[in-house]
């Protein structure tokens, strides 16, 4: 018995396969980060391959301002649009949208908030001057940007980023500095590691669960963030859908009684941002419990 | 283990580690507090020498300056610590880190502290060896396997891929002596390394390092507050009082006879059976308004007019032995002298 036991530990796939269906047992206690992850791939997937009633940039003039009906699902705003169409559309634009401001903030994010972590009193100042420049109206400055620049994605991304980018220095900074205080990191100087390495070998493993959260929180503000601005004009534009377009086109409905035109594209923001913010509270929970 | 090691090698009669005039101030609010003073020891190669005093008398104070572990507002203002040829004190961040963990091994105090709660033992071990040189996964797992088996831990491919929350106190201090040898460190430092465990495993994590460190022809410097610890695994013995070296010496010579009426008051307060249980009156000096004269004059039963505002420096009186007493303590006052035989 204790023979085939030993043979059958010794035999079992590597470690990798084992951390994996453990994570996953893990994962299902915390069935927030499944639903929203969910909900959102469900949306994008849908926005990429669902098939629509109608073409979402062809509008049809015989048929405007119609309310929600069999033919049209969600109505037609002013100028012939199907919303359920364009709703749906939408999705593929404005979501990975925020994932790609979300993640390039990541990315730049952390090892600038390290960094500044280590380089005490100019770290310190750094964080000062990140204050002062997001003290400045968001709104304000991406309207400068496009005037300057003129109306391209990638100043929305770049909007997203002068948001997130500091958020995530100050959440890894402050973090690494309460960090820099505990044992195992002078340990890990006593035993001669370099600073660098202290960083990236011992710090970022430990910031990694709290970086998820602000990801999914950062994305989810993004998405509101694309919504305001393509609300504006900047950003996507017609007539590619986009979600804060569609609220911009109806709001003059608003007061005549065509609620159907700014409602859906608006239950199409709240449901992106409210997975993203579900999933965001569950890998809280689950980092919490399992990380430290 | 031959004579390869350049730690070990050369020149056998010089010291693993001579610190002198070491010296460690923390700036804060309510001023300076002078946590070492003027504090001066050897550690003979092949040695394991105890640093012993009560809390906040600066034990841990000195070896972390020692191993360049003091922080802002902490600064080391004076002194050396020559290891071989380098002055750790003098030494850039870039060469000291070269000698930490390759030439001094550091345990400390509490050994979940001391290892990375989210990262794998395994890549713990790969951490400390790819500090000083490259190598490979494989490479440093085989490593972890030996160095836990040499801590005599059974299954290290299991701990190797566990983490520290799973390791019990004494296995966690064990992973954490393996770690500190790993790169075979001619001297190691221990900073109370059994203070945090239990007291059924103290003695085996004890038993372990020093039989380690003797199997090896190490040095080891042990700081702790346990004067049997001190009876049983040190050569020699420094005694602490206020940031300051009060006596130091051969263990058995300290012990049987000592000098200084501190660690006569220390010696005393050990529990013993059938012995009603004596303790040191007063409390350790503030160590921000340093006092004039002898730091023990408080608390001392055999201060008099001079102990008051002279302060005594460490003399070598032979045998080895140092003590810092304005006594000629064997010939005026008889109860030291007896101390030996009761």
């Amino acid at each position: 018995m204790t023979d085939t036991e030993t043979t059958a530990t010794l035999a079992s796939p590597g470690p990798q396969i084992g951390g994996l269906r453990a994570t996953w047992d893990r994962l299902r206690r915390y069935p927030g980060i499944l639903v929203g992850g969910f909900i959102i791939v469900g949306l994008v997937l849908a926005g990429f391959f669902a098939p629509l009633p109608y073409d979402p940039i062809e509008p049809n003039v015989f048929e405007i301002l119609q309310a929600p009906s069999a033919a049209h699902w969600f109505g037609t705003d002013v100028i012939g649009f199907d919303i359920f169409s364009r709703t749906i559309d939408a999705a593929q634009r404005d979501i990975p949208l925020a994932l790609i401001g979300a993640l390039v903030s990541l990315v730049v994010g952390v090892p600038l908030g390290l960094v500044a972590s280590a380089k005490g009193k100019a770290g310190e100042r750094i964080m000062r001057a990140l204050d002062v420049f997001q003290a400045f109206p968001l709104i304000v400055l991406s309207v400068a940007l496009v005037t300057v620049t003129g109306n391209e994605l990638r100043n929305v991304v770049f909007a997203i980023l002068i948001i997130n980018v500091p958020r995530f220095m100050r959440l890894v900074r402050s973090e690494a500095l309460s960090l820099r205080e505990s044992r195992f990191m002078e340990a890990a100087e006593a035993v001669g590691c370099s600073r660098t390495r202290m960083m990236f070998r011992h710090m970022l493993p430990n910031v990694v669960g709290i970086t998820m959260v602000q990801t999914s929180l950062a994305t989810a503000h993004a998405l509101i963030v694309i919504a305001s601005l393509s609300f504006l004009g900047i950003g996507v534009t017609p007539p590619d859908a986009s979600w804060g377009a569609m609220i911009q086109a109806g709001a003059r409905q608003m007061a005549t009684g065509e609620w159907w035109v700014v409602t859906f594209p608006g239950l199409g923001v709240l449901l992106a941002v409210a997975s993203f913010n579900m999933v965001a509270d569950s890998l809280d929970a689950f980092f919490d419990r399992s990380g430290r | 283990m031959t004579a390869q090691h350049d730690g070990r090698s050369a020149a056998t009669d010089a010291p693993a580690l001579r610190v002198a005039g070491l010296t460690t101030e923390f700036v804060t609010r309510r001023g300076v507090v002078h946590a070492v003073n003027d504090v001066s020891f050897t550690v003979g190669r092949g040695d394991i020498v105890g640093i012993v005093g009560e809390s906040g008398c600066g034990k841990s104070a000195t070896v972390r300056s020692i191993m360049g572990l003091i922080r802002s507002p902490g600064r080391v203002v004076g002194g050396s610590a020559e290891m071989g040829d380098h002055d750790l004190l003098q030494l850039s961040r870039r060469d000291l880190r070269k000698i930490r963990g390759a030439q001094i091994g550091f345990v400390a105090q509490n050994p979940f502290g001391s290892l990375n709660p989210i990262l794998n033992i395994r890549r713990q071990f790969h951490n400390v060896v790819n500090s000083h040189r490259s190598a490979s996964r494989e490479e440093t797992y085989e490593l972890g396997l030996s160095m836990l088996r040499s801590v005599g831990i059974a299954g290290p491919e299991r701990v190797l891929d566990g983490y520290a929350h799973e390791l019990s106190g004494g296995m966690a201090q064990r992973v954490v002596i393996a770690l500190a040898l790993s790169l075979d460190p001619a001297l190691v430092i221990a900073d109370e390394p059994t203070t945090a465990l239990d007291v059924t495993v103290q003695r085996q994590i004890l038993d372990l390092i020093s039989g380690l460190v003797k199997q090896d022809d190490r040095s080891m410097l042990l700081v702790t507050h346990d004067l049997g610890v001190v009876a049983q695994y040190c050569d020699q013995v420094v005694v602490m009082y206020a940031g300051k070296v009060v006596e130091a010496g051969p263990v058995a010579e300290v012990f049987t006879r000592p000098l200084m009426p501190y660690t006569l008051d220390l010696l005393e307060a050990i529990p013993r059976r059938g012995a009603s249980l004596r303790n040191l009156r007063g409390r350790v000096p503030d160590l921000i308004n340093y006092p004039t004269g002898c730091p023990y004059k408080t608390r001392c039963r055999f201060a008099f007019d001079r102990c008051l505002d002279e302060v005594p420096a460490l003399r070598p009186i032979g045998d080895g032995r140092a003590v810092a007493c304005h006594l000629n303590v064997h010939e005026e006052v008889p109860e030291l002298a007896s101390i030996g035989s009761g």
